[in-house]
């Protein structure tokens, strides 16, 4: 399993370019965190990956395929992606909702097979959403519903899963438990590429980061290596302290006051 | 909770041979009410293929078998249209007038009228002008922007309303007393000139609509999810749109072109399919198809029975079908309270 970016540019509808000639290269199982500010192009990056955004010829490849020769449901079973948003407005139940992560496996018109139903409960169970179950999607907070929104993506059992944000809605606790959730992925032969503005993601999941500034990627290696004082003050300018001292190696963002 | 899915397609299986036994019931009631009785006996010798009176078969071949086949048609067509529109843009409170198509294709049959032309121009030229509505309001929504599915709703109702007001214009240059009143009885909807022909005319078409909307039932469940999702989870969403509102317009329009302006079905039945059975569209279309014709076979028995006059159908859809519409609504705020 691999993802090929090989100068990649792109701009809405000939305005200025949100990314600017990008290349980069994921292979194999792991982690891999899209570190940058909001509005860096980060989003636009994915979904250019996930091929909602047209891209050009030999730009972006999936096991050495151009992207644009992929049909959709090839793609959907290679790559599944969480959105920072469900957009849904119909209130289907939970379990329906992840049910829906094995629609790239069913053939038109058939139903979900008893093993559907199965790999749709594992995951509930394994996102511990399972009390969710009947409850529906309009009815449930925004955290619980960005991690019914996972479940159905791992439903979906691809090799490479695509989250934008996802930690954006949660509180404490269920960060902690998509965290272990993804590095437990990372493990089980997936390699996860999500995109956060918190560094710390990076450093607890002990991933390999891409950072973002300006729609081009400034820096990339292993998270520890990369993440210091000098590179997050160029991202996040004069905020950011990092302390030693602090368990886990973590990085601190302070916020100061504008002065001016 | 594994069994969820299979437990209640036992309910619904179960609804299913209901709802098919009701119709064929309906179907046989349909071919001796009216405003001429034929006796039960009749038609179950008619059935078996024996000798019955010549006015009776005469009525059954040429009224009320076509008026029956157009009614069934109607009512699935409606109703699936108007589940497949409130799917396909992720909005409950979609139905066929929401594209403007209801009123585009009126338009187009109002025009034909208003010419004189014969039954098949007119259904030809509601089919065109249905299509027309639809590329407007198209282009229309790309003009708006970049929100596909809001600005699309909104510019439907801008077309609706321009077709609307075309159709005050063909009833205004309609002087002669009869067109204005062939105008005006159409426009609020009646089976009862139904012939052989129409009949013949839009069962294939139709029947063919409804076989790509139940193949593609797990292809509307994605794409309510939106564009971007609906895209990773395999569904080549442009294509699929497109095909999925050609058919509903498609519906819609043969509909209007046969029997005028039906309100309501498209709105009322499949809400209220969601709200007993839940939004999977494999059963929200099934249902709201067998549904939408027990509902209009009802609709049309008690037009031709109620009064020695026929009274048009919209009348009876609105008044049942508004206070079945509120009830799938406030049902739905007092079971959601429920489950909170």
């Amino acid at each position: 399993m691999k993802i090929t970016v090989s100068k990649l540019s792109f701009s809405y509808e000939n305005k200025e370019e949100v990314l600017k000639d990008i290349s980069f290269n994921i292979d194999g199982c792991g982690i891999t965190v899209l570190l940058g500010l909001n509005g860096c192009g980060k989003t636009t990056l994915l979904d250019c990956i996930i091929g909602y955004h047209p891209v050009g010829k030999e730009r972006i490849f999936i096991d050495g395929r151009d992207i644009n020769r992929y049909t959709a449901n090839e793609l959907a079973h290679k790559i599944s992606y969480v959105p920072q948003k469900v957009e849904c407005k119909i209130d289907y139940t939970v379990y329906e909702y992840i049910l829906m992560g094995r629609y790239p496996y069913i053939r038109p018109g058939r139903h979900p097979s008893k093993n559907d139903c199965d790999i749709a409960k594992k995951y509930m169970e394994q996102c511990r959403i399972a009390h969710l179950a009947r409850k529906e999607i309009t009815q449930i907070s925004g955290g619980e519903l960005q991690i019914v929104s996972l479940a159905r993506a791992l439903s979906q059992e691809t090799e490479f899963i695509i989250m934008d944000e996802p930690f954006s809605a949660l509180d404490f606790s269920n960060q902690s438990i998509v965290v272990e959730l993804i590095k437990r992925l990372s493990e089980e032969k997936r390699h996860i590429l999500l995109t956060t503005h918190n560094p710390n993601h990076a450093l607890h999941m002990e991933s390999s980061a891409f950072l973002m500034k300006g729609g081009r990627i400034i820096k990339w290696g292993m998270a520890e290596e990369v993440i210091n004082v000098t590179i997050l003050r160029e991202i996040f300018g004069e905020t950011v302290c990092l302390s030693k001292d602090l368990p886990f190696n973590e990085v601190s963002l302070k916020l100061r006051r504008l002065s001016g | 909770m594994q069994n969820d899915y299979y437990k209640g397609l036992r309910s619904y299986y179960l609804t299913v041979a209901i709802c098919l036994v009701v119709i064929a019931a309906l179907f046989l009631i349909s071919l001796f009410t009216g405003r001429y009785m034929i006796e039960p006996e009749e038609v179950i010798a008619f059935i078996e293929n024996k000798e019955i009176p010549e006015l009776s078969g005469r009525i059954i071949t040429k009224l009320r078998i076509p008026r029956t086949i157009i009614a069934l048609f109607t009512g699935a067509s409606l109703a699936v249209s108007g589940a497949i529109y409130q799917g396909v843009f992720n909005n409950r409170m979609a139905s066929p007038d929401l594209l403007g198509v209801s009123s585009g294709a009126s338009l187009g049959a109002c025009i034909g009228i208003l010419m004189d032309l014969s039954f098949e121009k007119i259904v030809i030229a509601s089919f065109a002008a249905g299509n027309l509505t639809v590329c407007i309001t198209v282009m229309i929504a790309k003009l708006i922007g970049k929100q596909t599915e809001f600005s699309l709703i909104l510019s439907g109702i801008a077309t609706g309303g321009l077709m609307s007001s075309c159709i005050g214009l063909t009833k205004y240059l309609a002087d002669d007393e009869r067109k204005l009143s062939e105008i005006t009885y159409w426009l609020l909807g009646s089976f009862s000139s139904s012939t052989m022909k129409e009949a013949a005319f839009i069962s294939p078409v139709l029947t063919i609509c409804f076989m790509i909307c139940l193949l593609s039932v797990n292809t509307i469940d994605i794409i309510s999810l939106g564009k971007k999702e609906a895209k990773v989870s395999g569904v080549n969403y442009n294509m699929s749109v497109l095909i999925l509102i050609s058919c509903a317009t498609l519906m819609t329009a043969s509909c209007v072109s046969v029997s005028g302006v039906i309100g309501w079905v498209g709105l009322t039945v499949p809400n209220l399919v969601r709200l007993v059975f839940g939004n999977m569209h494999r059963k929200v279309l099934m249902l709201s198809m067998l549904l939408g014709i027990v509902f209009m076979m009802l609709t049309d028995m008690l037009a031709r029975t109620l009064s020695p006059d026929e009274i048009p159908l919209s009348v009876i859809t609105g008044i049942i079908g508004t206070p079945l519409f509120l009830f799938s609504v406030i049902g739905r705020r007092k079971r959601d309270k429920v489950l909170q």
